[in-house]
């Protein structure tokens, strides 16, 4: 009997992938663990390794076609073996699809979990209750593109409802002309993906916004003093690395942001994991987190900064490495933003945004009281936050914290 | 007793000779059934072998119009009526599913249960007293007695009430005898006794013959009673000396040996005689009976009795006794008796032969049709090795029932199921084919499917005057039972503290006043005699509504219920029914065993019975009234903290019905689906009204009816609206919640439907303890109804719903 590859789960809340590359082609011999093809999410790239040893009998899904989490993509067996004709891609029972992958495949990837690292909860389970699969099949409903809203994310019957009465058609894949309206162009599964989490973010947390504006005076001449010397080590100091030291020592100090909400009470997390948001450019954007933050020098900081951005850039992230994070740090001034309202990355507290850094002429005042006006390097800090975990004066003072921090720097 | 009797009973020396071939050709009945049994023919017999005589003599002194609720061991009187064909008696040995070979049971029963057919066709009544009427046999031991206390008591009602004096259909003038028979040693069980009081406190003409052959099949009569002798213990009942016209009550006893032709006949005269004028009851002591076959074909005799006791048998044997009896009279000689024996044992050889035949040859010809379509298929076939085992193992089958049959052609469509539908479709169309048959055959019947049924009474929904008053719900359903009393004569109501009382709950208040003693009656504490009460008057064609007092007690009658009540259309196919209406109370009082809501236990027991619950007394009211415009047997469980609810009075109170099977939905709401019904649907409504308050639009559902459960899928309509359900009443977990679950989910296809995981509250696995903390930790109350649903709601939408405990 020929060995079955399916589509793993690779983390919570992933349905669907691409598969980029098969690794093997029909009729080689593959062993077990060894890489057989490269997938992508909206998140990771990642190698898949073969469930077994034997000949690539078959592949049912080529390169650059998506797959749902559980579905049967090849067959490993004896050469000659035969193999079940599948005309077209048949996606098996997602529940029980998420354990057969984890068996077979040993990707080693650890079971989905939507929760901080000190996390014991259960997890958010893909049940799919029979209202929700008949509706589903007589709309021939993809339930990828349906936001679930039921405890642990599951889609309810109301789910499926309020997806099929939105006005936007999402069921073809082809841009067509809607007459006056416009012209309707498809979207990417990770384009669709950022859309929904965003929205559901929105759902779940009341976002409040504060700002505080920064003198980056100190860590300029900081960074001036210890960039070649960092070079010399390897390692690119960059301001990142500065802004993700504050936020540690504004999480350190206030624990409370360093935390998720959840019906049974505040989970304040044990570890401080932040993670930076990092553009893909038109591919999206994804948070690579720098795991116990708050344990690394400026050094070690920066050098995980730049490891952690590279590797995204060049989608060789691992999966635990997007995984985990309790804090979300964006620099929207790249691309020259003051200040924006980001949206916080569940489940999280807080995300902080960091401006684009511009000399402005600012009031200083001496001991003396005397005042006088000076050019200095200012960024606004942008920090949204949860306002049923934190009140406004509460997050003001973790805001405090990061700005003395930077504007201390020694 | 005995010395009583003259015997002198004069007979045509023909009538004597004829009662010698009954008993003879009865004997080789049993003789030769047992042997179709022991060679693999038939699965199990029991004979009356050894009770030939008595027989005889009963039917001698049994009329037409007179009650037989007897036991399986009553072939010779049955077939000395006249009333059973040996022919029909193997068929029933043979199981020939069909009625006109067996016209007692069509097969459902095993040998030896009698029926006579009083129901026609289309399920109205053959007149009675036209007819020898046998109450369909039941085989639990001593459960043929409790109703013959209605059979008997009926002709009291017969002959005293004038509102009864028309029905001619049914009896004349009272003058009709309820004869049962019972083996020795079933009358050590409590429903012997517990009818045997009845009968003799109602003064009912019935005559109770116990069968003594000093065994329960190989229990001998020391273990069995006092005394070892059953006379002497029924002394008791036995009625002081007096002239019969002015006789209080109490029984005459007779003890008679069975070998004694003239002393059976003398007795059995008497006895009919005094029962029929003076509706005295008589017990009649069959002793010195032998079994010579043994109990049964499941086993020999001369395992347990010594050998002395089986010399002794041979030697007191009836018939050789009644022969010796016949030849010492001059009434035939030995030649004459061997002439006689010989022609009867060629007269059942050939009912015998008649019998096989007909029950083999729709076999054997369905089997061969099978056959040839397995070889058909073998041709077409790319399993053609497999098919030929398949049809040359069915060839081989000698005596071929319809599961051999089946069997093959199972195996052969499994073999088959790759090949086109073309091969296939000839077995397939002989399988669905086969399936309607067998529904009749074994399932149909199991309740009315004719104009009698209670599904077939038109709604008629409550009329309320602008002006109604609120008043308590027991003066609800004392109206309802005061309008239905004065419409329906054959309406008798009776049970614990029904009569002077009017119920402990006032449901019959001043209603024996009104109606008169034999219509609104007082019973004795006898449950199970109080159900088999109204069965036996139900058959007699009256309406009783029997109460049990309180749901708790119901388990005493319970065994009736299930053994006979609800089973006695379906095992007649049709030719019996007793249309009770069982009035009990229940769900909530006090303590132990006046709270009890054990509704899993009935409803699984009592298939066959609509079993109705309605939520309170205007429901009853129409419950009631539509049980007695239809002919089923039916139990109502009535609310039992509603007596003091206020309902308002409908001005229709005597008309208005509610069909059974029909939810009402009682609050319309969106969100999530109760099901519940009696006590439970007022605590479901207070449990809606907290759930409103935080947002939450329960709708409910008052199922009604448990049996049969809401036929035209309401609940499933509710459920394509709510997609969530929750299913409560005061049952002990997976007791009837599960029942309704599996009706909705499975049987109404509800499952497609859901969308949150399908939820029972039912109380909890242990009694109901006292006192009200004990009541509210023991049956579920608004609060657990709020959280069941809430965290249903929770489950489906955390956001909105936020977990509250």
């Amino acid at each position: 009997m020929a060995t079955k590859v399916l589509v793993p789960r690779l983390g919570e809340g992933v349905d669907e992938l691409t598969i980029i590359k098969w690794l093997k082609n029909e009729g080689d011999v593959v062993k077990e663990m060894e890489p057989l093809l490269e997938v992508e999410t909206d998140k990771v790239v990642t190698e898949i390794p073969s469930p077994a040893s034997g000949t690539l009998l078959k592949i049912d899904i080529p390169e650059n076609n998506p797959a749902a989490v559980g579905t049967v993509i090849a067959w490993i067996g004896q050469p000659g073996e035969s193999v079940p004709v599948s005309s077209a891609p048949v996606s098996s029972d997602p529940v029980s699809g998420v354990p057969a992958a984890k068996i077979e495949m040993q990707t080693g990837v650890e079971p989905p979990t939507n929760h901080g690292p000190s996390s014991v909860l259960i997890s958010g389970s893909g049940f799919l209750s029979p209202v929700v699969r008949k509706i589903a099949a007589e709309y021939n409903l993809d339930l990828n593109q349906v936001h679930g809203t039921g405890l642990n994310g599951r889609i309810t019957k109301q789910d499926v409802l309020a997806y099929l009465q939105q006005p936007t058609p999402t069921q073809s894949n082809l841009s067509r002309d809607t007459g006056t309206l416009g012209n309707l162009i498809p979207v990417t599964t990770v384009r669709r993906q950022i859309a929904e989490r965003m929205v559901a973010s929105r759902d779940t947390s009341p976002h409040v916004l504060t700002v505080m504006e920064v003198d980056m005076s100190r860590v300029v001449a900081h960074r001036s003093a210890n960039k070649v010397a960092f070079a010399a080590d390897g390692v690119n100091l960059t301001y990142t690395a500065y802004f993700m030291a504050a936020i540690a020592a504004g999480l350190k100090v206030y624990p409370l942001v360093n935390s998720h909400w959840m019906d049974e009470g505040i989970l304040l997390y044990k570890e401080i994991n932040i993670g930076m948001a990092t553009s893909l450019g038109e591919d999206g954007l994804i948070v690579p987190v720098l795991r116990r933050a708050d344990e690394f020098s400026l050094l070690g900081i920066a050098r995980a900064v730049n490891d952690l951005a590279n590797r995204a850039r060049s989608k060789k992230l691992r999966p635990e490495e997007v995984r985990d994070g309790t804090f979300t740090l964006t620099n929207h001034g790249i691309s020259r933003s003051l200040f924006a309202m980001p949206i916080i990355n569940q489940p999280q507290c807080g995300i902080l945004g960091v401006g684009a850094m511009q000399k402005r002429p600012v009031v200083l005042t001496d001991a003396d009281g005397n005042d006088a006006i000076a050019i200095r390097p200012m960024v606004y800090l942008s920090f949204v936050f949860d306002h049923r975990i934190l009140d406004g004066a509460s997050a003001d003072w973790f805001l405090v914290k990061v700005k003395e921090t930077l504007e201390k720097w020694a | 007793m005995a010395e009583k009797v003259k015997p002198n009973f004069p007979l045509p020396a023909e009538e004597i000779l004829s009662d010698y071939r009954v008993a003879y050709r009865s004997r080789q009945v049993s003789i030769v059934g047992r042997r179709e049994v022991l060679s693999g023919k038939a699965k199990f017999g029991i004979f009356g072998d050894g009770k030939e005589l008595p027989q005889v003599a009963i039917a001698r002194a049994f009329r037409k119009g007179d009650w037989r609720s007897g036991y399986y061991r009553d072939q010779t009187w049955v077939h000395a009526l006249g009333v059973l064909e040996i022919q029909a008696y193997f068929a029933q040995l043979y199981a020939h599913v069909n009625l006109e070979a067996d016209p007692a049971t069509a097969g459902r029963s095993m040998v030896g249960h009698f029926v006579s057919r009083y129901i026609n066709p289309d399920g109205t009544w053959k007149d009675q007293t036209e007819m020898y009427n046998i109450a369909a046999d039941v085989s639990p031991t001593a459960a043929q007695m409790p109703r013959l206390v209605g059979l008997a008591y009926s002709s009291v009602l017969y002959r005293q009430s004038e509102a009864l004096k028309h029905f001619y259909k049914f009896s004349h003038n009272g003058d009709e005898v309820a004869w049962a028979t019972i083996g020795n040693a079933s009358t050590a069980e409590g429903l012997f006794w517990e009818a045997v009081n009845a009968i003799g406190v109602l003064h009912a003409p019935a005559i109770i013959t116990i069968f003594d052959d000093g065994y329960g099949i190989s229990v001998p009569n020391q273990f069995q009673m006092v005394k070892e002798n059953i006379s002497a213990i029924l002394k008791g009942f036995e009625r002081e000396p007096c002239p019969a016209e002015q006789c209080d009550r109490g029984y005459d006893l007779y003890t008679v040996p069975a070998w004694d032709y003239r002393a059976l006949l003398a007795t059995y005269r008497f006895a009919a005689e005094t029962a029929r004028e003076f509706h005295i009851p008589s017990l009649v002591h069959i002793t010195d009976v032998t079994q010579p076959l043994g109990h049964s074909t499941s086993g020999s005799h001369e395992r347990y009795k010594t050998p002395e006791r089986l010399a002794w048998e041979i030697e007191w044997d009836c018939i050789k006794k009644f022969r010796e009896w016949v030849m010492e009279n001059g009434l035939a000689d030995d030649a004459t008796l061997s002439q006689v024996e010989e022609e009867e044992k060629q007269v059942v050889e050939d009912a015998r032969k008649c019998a096989w035949d007909s029950y083999q040859s729709p076999l054997l010809r369905e089997r061969s049709e099978t056959v040839s379509l397995l070889a058909e298929m073998g041709r077409a076939s790319s399993h053609a090795d497999g098919l030929e085992q398949v049809r040359a193992q069915l060839e081989a089958v000698p005596n071929p029932i319809r599961k051999d049959m089946v069997t093959a052609v199972h195996e052969a469509l499994v073999l088959t199921r790759d090949e086109p539908p073309v091969i296939r479709k000839p077995l397939l169309d002989w399988q669905g084919a086969l399936k309607p048959l067998q529904e009749d055959r074994y399932a149909s019947f199991l309740t009315s499917p004719l104009a009698d049924s209670a599904l077939r009474v038109e709604e008629i929904k409550p009329i309320y005057a602008p002006d109604a008053p609120l008043v308590m719900g027991f003066e609800v359903i004392n109206s309802a039972f005061d309008a239905a009393l004065a419409r329906e004569p054959r309406l008798v109501a009776f049970g614990e503290d029904v009569g002077k009382l009017g119920d402990v709950n006032q449901g019959f208040r001043g209603l024996q006043e009104k109606y008169g003693m034999l219509r609104v009656a007082d019973t004795g504490i006898r449950e199970a005699t109080i159900l088999g009460q109204a069965i036996g008057m139900a058959m007699r064609g009256l309406r009783p509504i029997c109460e049990i007092q309180y749901l708790d007690y119901l388990l005493y009658a319970l065994q009736l219920m299930s053994d006979d009540l609800a089973t006695l259309l379906w095992r007649t196919k049709g030719g019996q029914k007793a249309p009770v209406i069982v009035r009990t109370r229940g769900h909530r009082l006090e303590g132990i065993w006046h709270s009890g809501s054990p509704m899993a236990g009935i409803i699984n027991l009592v298939r066959g019975m609509h079993v109705l619950v309605p939520r309170d007394m205007t429901r009853a009211a129409g419950f009631y009234n539509t049980l007695l415009k239809a002919e089923e047997p039916a139990l109502v469980v009535e609310v039992l903290n509603g007596y003091r609810v206020k309902e308002r009075m409908p001005a229709n109170i005597g008309e208005l019905t509610v069909v059974p099977g029909v939810p009402e939905v009682v609050r319309v709401g969106k969100d999530a689906t109760i099901v519940t019904y009696g006590a439970c649907v007022r605590i479901a409504l207070d449990a809606s009204e907290k759930l409103a308050a935080v947002g939450i639009d329960a709708e409910i559902i008052d199922v009604q009816s448990l049996l049969p459960f809401d036929i035209h899928g309401c609940i499933v309509e509710s459920l394509k609206k709510t997609s969530r359900v929750l299913f409560v009443d005061e049952d002990v977990p997976g007791g009837t919640t599960a029942y309704m679950l599996r009706e909705v989910l499975e049987v109404q296809g509800g499952y497609q439907w859901l969308d949150s995981a399908p939820r029972t509250l039912s109380g909890a696995a242990h009694r109901p303890a006292y006192g009200t903390d004990g009541d509210y930790w023991s049956k579920p109350n608004a609060e657990a109804i709020f959280d069941a649903v809430y965290g249903m709601m929770h489950e489906a939408n955390p956001a909105l719903y936020s977990k509250i405990l």
